[in-house]
């Protein structure tokens, strides 16, 4: 047996070697590629939807309750991990009215609407309701970073 | 003599090699399956569908949630454990509720 691995020591060894790495360079990328499961899209729409529940009732808005303490009442939200913008327009007015919650993502939720990668997840939504009688368009933005538990 | 001798110690080499190379691959096939069947993300998948569910539910509902891994939640975070460290996932439901284990791996969450 000594004889057998003194003459092809030097090969043996570097084939194990390669053996090595191939397999550790295999394993690394699939726990990578597998590591974490991405459910802010699920996360930012179920956000979304409590959002505007809450806001309206069958399609009408109240402009009352577009304010930072009726999403944070709304939502229980993460100020460091989530952003939240709402924009209310009247179509037949002049009136407008936007609230900002948390961390601002949204230059970086516009540069994702034009195929620029970033790691936050941006869901952008716009509806079209009633305010009282008037029409009105209701244009949402939520962001999502929580990057370590969601991005591989 | 001689050469039946080499012969034998350079069979004998490539069954080693055989050997080495085949426990290899099965690992990496085991290794790929358990990764590919969700065994290794399977905390990280209970947690965070708890806490996508929480989040959707509107209040007065009732689940029922059937988990193979021991699911818990404290404050406002969802966890789920099938080893030693649990995994969290954050959710942000305004409601309180309650959150129930039965028999069987069921568990009753009850949106108020």
């Amino acid at each position: 047996m000594a004889e057998v691995f003194g003459e092809d020591i030097v090969i043996w060894i570097f084939r194990f070697i390669l053996i090595v790495i191939i397999l550790l360079g295999v394993l690394v990328m699939i726990t990578k590629y597998y590591s974490n499961l991405d459910v802010r899209p699920a996360e930012a729409l179920a956000i979304s939807n409590r959002i505007i529940d809450c806001i309206s009732a069958d399609g009408i808005v109240d402009a009352s309750k577009i304010s930072k303490e009726q999403l944070l009442k709304c939502t229980n939200l993460d100020e460091n991990e989530i952003y939240v913008n709402l924009t209310l327009n009247s179509m037949d007015t002049n009136f407008s009215k936007s609230v900002n919650l948390g961390a601002d993502l949204e230059a970086l939720c516009r540069a994702k609407e034009k195929n620029v990668k970033i790691k936050a997840e941006c869901l952008i939504q716009k509806f079209y309701v009633l305010l009282g009688n008037e029409k009105a368009k209701l244009d949402l933005v939520v962001g999502i970073k929580k990057g370590e538990k969601n991005v591989v | 003599m001689m050469s039946g001798k080499r012969g034998q110690e350079e069979l004998l080499s490539v069954i080693i090699q055989l050997v080495i190379v085949t426990l290899f691959l099965v690992i990496l096939v085991y290794f790929i399956n358990s990764a590919v069947s969700g065994i290794l993300t399977k905390d990280q998948m209970s947690a965070k569908s708890l806490a996508l569910i929480i989040d959707s539910a509107k209040p007065n509902t009732v689940i029922s949630i059937t988990s193979e891994t021991e699911l818990s939640i404290e404050g406002n975070k969802a966890s789920a454990k099938s080893d030693k460290i649990p995994y969290e996932y954050d959710f942000y439901s305004p409601y309180t509720f309650d959150f129930k284990k039965r028999e069987g791996g069921v568990y009753i969450l009850t949106i108020k």
